[in-house]
Formats: C-alpha cells, sequence, structure tokens
C-alpha cells in the first residue's frame, strides 16, 4: 500500500529538492556539465509527473475522498499559518497537468539552451523552483498558502523574464510584468489579511486551517451575514481584481507580452493554465465565496468577454509567433471566465484545461519551429514546413481542431457551454461568443497556412527536430485528443460543487459552433493559401490592434507616466511652496541676527544688556503661559 | 544576572567608550581606534541583546536604575528599539573602515555619544532625563551630520539642528508647566506616571504636551510639511553615518507610541483619525515623489518616509494588531532601509555619481552586490519570508481591526495603504533594475565586487530580514503582550 500523504510530499518537495542540489552543484569549484543539469532536473520532474499521475488515480478511484495535511507553519498575532495540502478532484487535475507540463519543458529546455548556449544552471534553477511554487500553490490548504506561493511564483517570473538580462528590452519587460504581477497579489494581500481577520472572530464555526479551502463555504457565509454587504463586496472585488490581474485579463493584457522575452520553453509555462490561470484557479477555490456577491460575477463575466474578443483580434493580426500564442492563450483564458461569471463551474474548469492543453501544445511546437528554423519567430519568414517538419504540422493540426473546438478535447466543453447558455435562456451570449470562435479559427488556421503551407521564405536551413522532442510532442498531443473525451461524462460528478445533470445536447448549438469555425477555417484558406480574396483593412481597427486596444499605452499611463507627472507637480509644490515655508525661517534668523548686529557695539555693558533682555523675554513668556495654565486647572 | 543587567551602566558605556576615543587615549592610532570601537560595538549589541532575552514581558517596566533625580528605566518597546538602535550602529561601523577617511577618533567618539544618547532617549524615565538626552542626541547628530557627511552638508545639518531644537524648546515648554502640576500633586515627575496624572492636568495643557510631542516625532519620523530636514540629511549621509537618521526614525516612533499613544492616550484617541488621514497621505505623496527622482539618495529618502508612514496608519488604529504591525514594520524597515542605504552608497561610491540617468549595468562588475541588494529590494518590496510581508501583514491586520474608526474610514485606511505597497514596489524595482541593468555606465571604471567587510554587514542584515520574515512569532508574541499595555490606556 502506497503512503500516498508521504508521496504527495515527496512530490511537492524533489523539484526544491533539485534546485537545492542545482545550486550547490553551481557552487563547487568544478564545473558541471551542461547535462547533468538537464538530467537530474528531468530525473526529478518524471519522478513528480509519476507521483501526480498516482494521486490523479487516487483520487479518482476513491471518489469524493480529499487528502488533507496540514503543518503550522509560523504564527502571526496569535493567528497560526498552516503549510498544508488539500488534493480534491480539481487539485489533482492541475497537479497532474502540471507535472506534465514540467516534464515536457524540461526536455525542450536542454535543446533550446544548447542552442543558446548560457544559463544552464541558472534556468534549471529557475525552473525547479517554479514547479515547486506552482505546486505548492495548486495543493495549497489555505488561501495564506495560495498567497504566499502566488508572490513567489511572481518572482520566479520575473526572474525568467529578466533571463537575458543585458538585453534592454528584456529588463524594460521584466520590471512592467513583475509591477502589474505584484500589483494582484498586493490586492490579493489585502482582501486575504481582511478575511483572515474576519476568521479570527468567529472561532467556533472556523476549523483548522486559517482561512482553509474546506470550509470556506462556512467562512462566507458568516462572513456575509455579519459583514456591512458593501464591507463584503468590496473584499470579493479586492479578490477578484487580484485574481484578473493575475490572470492578464482585459485591460492589463499585455502583461502576458512582457513575458514575450523569456527563453521559449518558460514562456511555454508561464501561457500555460498553470501560471496564466493561477488567477482563475483561485477563483474556482473561492467560488463559493464568491457565489454569495451575484455582481462579482457579472464583473468575471464581463472581463472574460472583453479579454476573449480582444486578445484573439489581436492574434489574428500579430506575425510574431509567441505573440500569436500569448494572444489565443489569454483569449481561451477569458472564455473560461466568462464562462465562470455563468456560474458553470465545472464548465469553466473543464474549458480550461482542454484548452489549455491544446496551448501549451502548440506553445511547444511554436517553440520547436523556432528550433528548427534558427529562432526565427515571424511567420512571415517561415513557409513550407509541412514537408520539412511533419509531425510538427500534424500535431499543430490536432492542437488547432481542438482550440476550435472543431473535435478532440476542445470540442466537449465548447458545446457543454453553449448547450448549457441556450438551456438557460441565454442565447444572447451565444452571439457574443461565436465571434470568437470564428476567430480563434481564423488565426490559427492563418498561422497553418503561412507556416506549414506554401514555401520556405526564411535564410536558415531547417533543422529537423530531435527525438527528445518529439517524443514530448507525442506525449502532449496524446492528452489533447483523449483528455476530453475521457473526461466528458464525469465532468459533472467529478468537479461540480453540486448535483448536476448534463443538458441534453442541442443539434442546432453544434452545428452553429461548427459553422463558426468552419468559416474562419474557410477565410484563411482563401486569404493565405489560394488568395482568392484579398485581406481587408479596416484602419481604425487595425490602428486599435497594432495597439493592442491601447492596453500598452493605458499601463504605462498608470504605472509609469501617471506617477512621473504627479511627481514633477508634487516637486513643484516642494520646491517653491514647502520650500517658501522654510525660507521664512531662514529670514527670520536673519532678522535675528540683523537686530543683534545693530544692538552690539562690543563693549560688555550692551551683551550684558542682550543677555538679560533676553532672559526677561523668556521669562514672561513662560510666566504668562505659567498662570494662562493655573487660571485653566 | 540582575548586578550585570544595570540600565544606567547600559546608557553610559559608549559615552564612557566615547570620551576613551575622544581624549586620544589610543593615540591617535586609526587602526586600534577603529577595532576597539567595531568590538566594543559587538559587545555592546550582544549586552543588548540579553536585556531583551531577559526581559519580563508581563512587567511594565524593568531594569528601573536611579540616581540622584536621574531615572532610568525600560519598557519592552525601549529595549528592543536599544538593541536595534546598537545593531544599526555597529553596521556603521563595519561599512566605516572604506568610507572613513579622516578623522577616524572623533568620528568614532561622535558616533558613540550619539548611541548613548539615544539609548538616554529611549530610556530615560523622568522629564529632565529625556530632555537632556533629547538634546544631547541633537547635538551629537548635529556634529556627526556638519564633520563626516558630504561637503555640503554644513547648511543642512544647521537646519536640522535649528528646526529640531525649536520643537524641542516647545515641547520643554509644555513639559515645564506638566512637571509643575506633578510637583503641585506630589506626583513623582516620571513618564509613566502621565496616564496616573492625567486628571490633575487640565486637557489644554494635555493638548499642548501632546501637540509638542507630535511636533518632535514628526520632524524625526518625518511627517509632511516637516520633511525638508531629514531629507537634507539622508541626502548628504554616507554609508556610515546612515545611523543618524535610522536613530531619528526610531526616536520619533517611540516617542509618538510611548509618550503620545501610552501617556497621553485620552488626546491620542481624539487625533487618531487625523493621524491616520495623515499617515495614508505622507505614503502616497512621498512614494509618488519618490519615484519621479533622478537624485538617487533623494529619492530614497522619500521612500524612506513613505515606507514609515506605513506604521504610522497602522498605530492610528489604536488596536493591539495595529501596534504590533506598526512595531513590527519600524523594526523590518530600519534593517531594510539600512541595507538599501549602505548598498545604494556603495553604488555611488562605484560609479561616481548619484544620478540616476548616469547609472546602469553595476550587476556585471558587482554580482554579490547585485545579488544582495536584490534580496533586500524584494524584502522592501513585501515579498514573503521577509520581515517586509511580515510588517504589511500585520499593518494591514491592524488597519482592519481598528477600534475607532468607522466602517468607511477602515475602508479608506485598507485602499490607500494598498497604493503605498504599490508605489514603494515600483520605485524599488525601477531603482534597483536602473543601477545594477541598464544602460552600460561603468565600462570605464575599475570597479571590484565588495569587499570583506562591506559583504559582511550586507549578509548580516539579510539574514536577519530572512529570521524576522521566516519566525515572526517570537517577537510577535512579546510585542502583543506590550500592545496589550497600551490599549489598556484607552479603556480607562
Amino acid at each position: 500500500m502506497i503512503d500516498i500523504l508521504g508521496l504527495t510530499y515527496l512530490m511537492i518537495f524533489a523539484p526544491l529538492i533539485c534546485a537545492a542540489i542545482l545550486l550547490i552543484l553551481k557552487f563547487v569549484p568544478k564545473k558541471t556539465p551542461d547535462y547533468a543539469n538537464f538530467i537530474l532536473s528531468t530525473v526529478f520532474s518524471i519522478f513528480s509527473f509519476m507521483a501526480s499521475c498516482i494521486l490523479l488515480i487516487y483520487v479518482i478511484t476513491y471518489q469524493g475522498y480529499t487528502l488533507e495535511d496540514n503543518y503550522p507553519f509560523c504564527v502571526i498575532q496569535n493567528i497560526p499559518l498552516y503549510f498544508g495540502i488539500y488534493t480534491d478532484n480539481l487539485a489533482s487535475l492541475f497537479v497532474a497537468l502540471l507535472s506534465l507540463l514540467f516534464f515536457v519543458a524540461n526536455i525542450f529546455s536542454y535543446k533550446y539552451l544548447r542552442q543558446n548556449r548560457q544559463g544552464f544552471a541558472r534556468f534549471y534553477i529557475y525552473l525547479n523552483l517554479m514547479q515547486f511554487f506552482s505546486f505548492c500553490f495548486f495543493i495549497s490548504s489555505n488561501l495564506v498558502q495560495s498567497l504566499v506561493f502566488t508572490m513567489m511564483s511572481s518572482l520566479v517570473c520575473y526572474l525568467f523574464a529578466n533571463f537575458y538580462f543585458q538585453n534592454p528590452q528584456s529588463q524594460e519587460y521584466s520590471k512592467k510584468a513583475f509591477i502589474l504581477d505584484a500589483t494582484g497579489d498586493f490586492m490579493l494581500l489585502t482582501a486575504t489579511v481582511a478575511l483572515l481577520f474576519f476568521s479570527t472572530l468567529t472561532p467556533s464555526i472556523i476549523n483548522l486551517p486559517t482561512l482553509g479551502f474546506n470550509n470556506i463555504n462556512s467562512l462566507g457565509l458568516y462572513s456575509f451575514a455579519s459583514l456591512n454587504p458593501i464591507v463584503y463586496s468590496f473584499i470579493c472585488l479586492l479578490l477578484v481584481l487580484g485574481a484578473l490581474t493575475k490572470s492578464s485579463q482585459f485591460p492589463l493584457t499585455s502583461k502576458i507580452t512582457f513575458y514575450t522575452q523569456t527563453p521559449n520553453p518558460a514562456f511555454s509555462l508561464i501561457i500555460s493554465p498553470i501560471l496564466l490561470g493561477q488567477g482563475i484557479f483561485l477563483l474556482y477555490r473561492l467560488y463559493p465565496l464568491l457565489n454569495l456577491t451575484p455582481v462579482m460575477f457579472e464583473v468575471i463575466k464581463i472581463i472574460g468577454i472583453l479579454s476573449a474578443i480582444t486578445c484573439i483580434i489581436i492574434a489574428s493580426k500579430e506575425n510574431n509567433l509567441k505573440y500569436i500564442c500569448s494572444n489565443i492563450a489569454l483569449s481561451q483564458a477569458g472564455i473560461a471566465l466568462f464562462i465562470l461569471g455563468f456560474r458553470y463551474y465545472d464548465t469553466s474548469v473543464f474549458y480550461l484545461l482542454c484548452s489549455g492543453m491544446a496551448i501549451v501544445l502548440i506553445s511547444c511546437l511554436f517553440s520547436a519551429i523556432s528550433y528548427s528554423t534558427g529562432l526565427q519567430e515571424n511567420i512571415k519568414f517561415l513557409g513550407g514546413l509541412r514537408e520539412k517538419l511533419p509531425l510538427v504540422t500534424i500535431a499543430y493540426i490536432i492542437g488547432s481542431l481542438s482550440l476550435c473546438g472543431l473535435i478532440f478535447s476542445g470540442f466537449y466543453p465548447k458545446t457543454m457551454f453553449l448547450n448549457e447558455l441556450i438551456t438557460n435562456n441565454n442565447s444572447l451570449y451565444v452571439i457574443l461568443i461565436l465571434p470568437v470562435i470564428f476567430l480563434s479559427a481564423f488565426s490559427l488556421f492563418r498561422v497553418y497556412f503561412k507556416t506549414f503551407e506554401g514555401h520556405y521564405r526564411g535564410n536558415w536551413e531547417v533543422q529537423k527536430t530531435s527525438k527528445l522532442i518529439r517524443f514530448s510532442i507525442v506525449l502532449l498531443a496524446a492528452p489533447v485528443i483523449f483528455f476530453g473525451f475521457i473526461f466528458n461524462r464525469h465532468v459533472h460528478t467529478f468537479l461540480s460543487f453540486t448535483e448536476a445533470k448534463n443538458p441534453t445536447p442541442d443539434f442546432f448549438v453544434g452545428v452553429m459552433a461548427l459553422v463558426a469555425s468552419l468559416l474562419g477555417y474557410y477565410l484563411a484558406y482563401c486569404i493565405y493559401f489560394t488568395k482568392s480574396i484579398a485581406p481587408f483593412r479596416l484602419r481604425p481597427i487595425r490602428r486599435m490592434v497594432s495597439k493592442r486596444f491601447y492596453s500598452d499605452i493605458f499601463i504605462d499611463f498608470i504605472f509609469s507616466s501617471l506617477p512621473t507627472v504627479i511627481s514633477k507637480i508634487f516637486y513643484l509644490i516642494e520646491k517653491y511652496i514647502l520650500g517658501g515655508f522654510w525660507l521664512i525661517s531662514v529670514f527670520i534668523e536673519k532678522l535675528i541676527a540683523y537686530i543683534k548686529e545693530k544692538t552690539e557695539t562690543k563693549n560688555i555693558n550692551s551683551q550684558f544688556f542682550s543677555v538679560i533682555f533676553w532672559i526677561f523675554i523668556t521669562a514672561l513668556i513662560f510666566t504668562i503661559l505659567y498662570f494662562r495654565a493655573g487660571v485653566l486647572k | 544576572m540582575d548586578n550585570f543587567l544595570n540600565i544606567f551602566a547600559f546608557t553610559m558605556l559608549p559615552l564612557v567608550a566615547g570620551l576613551i576615543i575622544f581624549f586620544n587615549f589610543f593615540k591617535n592610532n586609526t587602526i586600534i581606534i577603529r577595532r576597539f570601537s567595531k568590538y566594543f560595538s559587538i559587545f555592546y549589541f550582544i549586552y543588548s541583546i540579553l536585556f531583551v532575552t531577559n526581559y519580563n514581558i508581563n512587567s511594565e517596566l524593568q531594569y528601573i536604575s536611579q540616581i540622584k533625580n536621574f531615572t532610568l528605566g525600560s519598557d519592552l518597546l525601549s529595549v528592543i528599539l536599544c538593541c536595534l538602535v546598537s545593531f544599526v550602529v555597529l553596521i556603521c561601523f563595519i561599512v566605516a573602515k572604506s568610507t572613513l577617511g579622516r578623522n577616524q577618533n572623533r568620528f568614532y567618539s561622535f558616533a558613540l555619544f550619539f548611541e548613548s544618547s539615544v539609548m538616554l532617549v529611549l530610556c530615560a524615565q523622568d522629564f529632565l532625563t529625556f530632555f537632556a538626552a533629547l538634546f544631547f542626541e541633537i547635538f551629537c547628530a548635529y556634529m556627526l551630520i556638519s564633520n563626516f557627511t558630504t561637503l555640503k552638508a554644513k547648511e543642512s545639518a544647521k537646519k536640522y539642528l535649528c528646526a529640531n531644537s525649536f520643537f524641542a524648546f516647545m515641547l520643554l515648554g509644555a513639559f515645564a508647566f506638566i512637571n509643575t502640576i506633578f510637583f503641585k500633586n506630589s506626583i513623582p515627575q516620571e513618564f509613566i506616571n502621565l496616564p496616573e496624572a492625567s486628571p490633575y492636568i487640565s486637557s489644554n495643557i494635555q493638548f499642548l504636551a501632546f501637540l509638542g510631542l507630535l511636533l518632535v516625532a514628526a520632524i524625526k519620523i518625518p511627517v509632511f510639511p516637516l520633511h525638508r530636514p531629514l531629507l537634507n540629511t539622508i541626502q548628504n549621509s554616507v554609508a556610515h553615518t546612515s545611523c543618524v537618521f535610522l536613530s531619528e526614525f526610531i526616536i520619533g516612533f517611540y516617542i509618538l507610541i510611548k509618550l503620545n499613544m501610552y501617556g497621553l492616550s485620552e488626546i491620542f484617541s481624539l487625533f487618531a483619525p487625523w493621524l491616520g488621514i495623515i499617515g495614508i497621505f505622507n505614503i502616497i505623496y512621498f512614494g509618488i515623489l519618490a519615484i519621479g527622482q533622478e537624485e538617487l539618495k533623494k529619492s530614497f529618502a522619500y521612500f524612506c518616509f513613505s515606507q514609515s508612514s506605513i506604521a504610522l496608519v497602522a498605530l492610528a488604529s489604536t488596536s493591539i494588531d495595529g501596534i504590533c504591525g506598526a512595531i513590527y514594520q519600524i523594526i523590518s524597515q530600519t534593517l531594510i532601509l539600512l541595507g538599501l542605504f549602505l548598498a545604494f552608497c556603495f553604488a555611488i561610491q562605484y560609479l561616481k555619481t548619484s544620478k540616476l540617468p548616469f547609472m546602469g549595468a553595476l550587476a556585471t562588475k558587482t554580482p554579490k552586490l547585485a545579488a544582495l541588494t536584490f534580496m533586500l529590494t524584494l524584502a522592501g518590496a513585501g515579498l514573503p519570508l521577509t520581515s517586509g510581508f511580515v510588517g504589511k501583514f500585520l499593518c494591514i491586520m491592524g488597519g482592519f481591526s481598528t477600534q475607532i474608526y468607522s466602517q468607511d474610514t477602515l475602508w479608506f485606511c485598507t485602499i490607500f495603504t494598498l497604493f503605498g505597497f504599490i508605489l514603494g514596489l515600483i520605485y524599488l524595482i525601477k531603482t534597483f533594475q536602473n543601477i545594477f541593468f541598464g544602460a552600460d555606465e561603468c565600462s570605464g571604471l575599475k570597479i571590484h565586487d565588495l569587499l570583506r567587510h562591506r559583504w559582511t554587514a550586507l549578509l548580516t542584515i539579510t539574514i536577519f530580514i530572512v529570521i524576522l520574515g521566516i519566525s515572526p512569532h517570537y517577537l510577535g508574541a512579546m510585542l502583543s503582550t506590550y500592545a496589550d499595555m497600551i490599549i489598556s490606556m484607552f479603556s480607562i
């Protein structure tokens, strides 16, 4: 019998141990070969992957059983804070996906770093730390732990973004990304501490651990009942805004583009549902708490759909593979949030997982393309890769079809969601989703036709992908094909808070989604393959898209220009108004000096007189004050 | 042990050590003077730790020592702050090795006098000792600033002396009345009797004394618009005189907690909401000013003021959590600011400029300094596992657990403190990136990485920050007992 608890702890701490070993090896005088870092990290990631699979099987086998353990880490003001694990269905699913991703990232990284020839040990240390922090976040048993590890993840993301610190753009982007991430973290911190304080007022209701996810429901109910509704809504709003900032949602969609300077394998991780989805995962965890304030779901819904639409429009115009991939990922995350806004919790999780897998596959394929074409990331200089990279082409088609929702894993959550919208009389919202589906198909097949069809437009001779990369592509493609099919029937029982039933499939909805996707495909086909239609250009929209819907400008304005301008104004106040007041004191000092100079005649009598005069004045003031005080008393 | 832990000896030891150096006992041998000062500071720091560890947290006042009319004693807060000051002075002495050029005997003697005066201010229990120590402290600070900082410092030191003395004299006037009332009612003229004597003192006099104390604290913390003297001081400070402005912060907060809050609790409860609003204004005003400055030390000074105001907001909440948070924030902030200031001073020394646009790419030449500064930056930003996180965490908690504010003010507090954190983060990351990455401004310069003593100083600070971040409960438990005592004054 496996000690599942021990295994889970081992799984969590394996990356940390690996990072520690790599760090020690880095400071050993004898230089460690590059492949030693790779082998060590891969061995640990394989172990984590296997352990996470065992954990998932365990959770599936013992349906409804939640593995929980808490260890008091520290006490702040008599409030014990716990480091714990809470592996319910949701956490075990995310952890399994996470460990798979890190395993693949390890493999991709080796080839990538071999090409770039710098920072081998540093990269693997960061990677393992990121894995450790992500594990601790997804498996955390309480909100404080989640907060701590999301902050630590932000730090590692910053380190990755500044990996090439000699590059000025990398420096600038990493700074902006970290500031945005930390802003979200501080919002979460404020809301968490507020909840923590209110939880200490209710010792009889709240069990261990403090702010535990196992009793977030009771905490929510109690807080909602005992607090002013505005205060409660405000706390929830901070939580939602913090989570959405972490997930780079509208209007902070540019945040993800600040990570484009990260090494490719790390970028794949950042745009995966593991790191981009940290905020969304937190919203899943806090679902019972938010469920009491319906207005929060409206906020989530609006921000979700705005992100989905704006990002997919940007993706259909971009030429850089990284930008395209990040915008598609943001758009998919936006749809998952939009679904959550309707309180279709289980469908949202299912959608995020399915689309996330496809995005990770596509992102890794882009890394493989970049590796094969000498770090070329612009689709204008690619083409004709179908013959040279057949496996990559097939995998890309699988990922695209899944993301469009035509077949494979992506098909099931999309149909499920549209069905639920129709069944619950939200047909109007279907109109908002259909353009997103259409544009997703268009942008994905646009990339396909420009990258894999036609003739190669680059200068670098295309290299074949290595066996390791091909193996990891297959490893990633398998769940994209089968996960949705296997999981489809168990979504509502596996993930739902309440006993929900599958809505009756609506044939019409399925057809609508299919038609939207096919139209997107057909348009891309006509414009970029047969070239029978000239690409139409609407100047105002193009201008807005090229500026990413002013998201960059908005971020720069809020975090850079506005403080600088206000700072200049404040400085003028400091210099001329406050400085003026201080100048008055200098004038008084000069006046006294002048009087002193005038009254002094350099003889002892005048000195004596001056001293007596000042003593008399001081004594007079004190006496007046004394008698005044005496009268008052 | 009780005989060994004598508060009179504790406060006078640096004075004696300073006098030994001042009267040329070591015959101008700079190496011996430096080593004597350093080892004395190490001993003194350990001695101050002994005071903390042996303190009975349930007693209101301990280690009382009376010689004629001078009463010294210490409560928990003063013992902890004494320990902190001795640490700051120790670090300053360590880094002085390579930054101090001339008049070593004068510097070390005045620094030790200054240390002694700060200890006296923190441990004074009667009015006379307090004012004597306060004026002595101002004088020592003046001497240090005017003689051992930059060449432009004379003017700023004079302003600093004038402003501090002016408010100290105002306070002296107010306390002269209180003293008289104490005398009339045969109450011993000690601070601890202030709450007990408050029924005999008219509210106007209490108000006058409160205002005087507040102004003295406000010029040291500092609070808008009284920040200019300290701003000039920080701008002209160098690594080895950082103990001056950090001790000023500490004394300012001590006066606010011990005398304003504990001694004149009735007036404080009236003032608390205003104090909170002033604190929030400070956080945002100085935070924004810090971002826009191009001069490194000036921007750092504004950042210091902004961060210290977080503790002011927490204090204004007048709750146990708030007071604990504020004290924790003061301790954490002192360590972080000390580390950052030293790092920035080293960077200025390496790059020979303090203008941010002309600084950059130092990380390539000094990786050790970059790594340690990054750690300190993260601590300043409030990353978990550092003392900065715990300080901020407790301050927000204090804001929520307020007993005076209405819920609307609670919102106000929370939202605007959040802005302070964000502004602090923007400043820190921007500055760190500017100095250590950015355009290559050190290509033609001969730069070596951190010298061993500098490395030791920064590493020690970082270790303390991490220890306080990982295990806040040791200090937290002590502080909550103290905060409980302060809060009990408000329920009278």
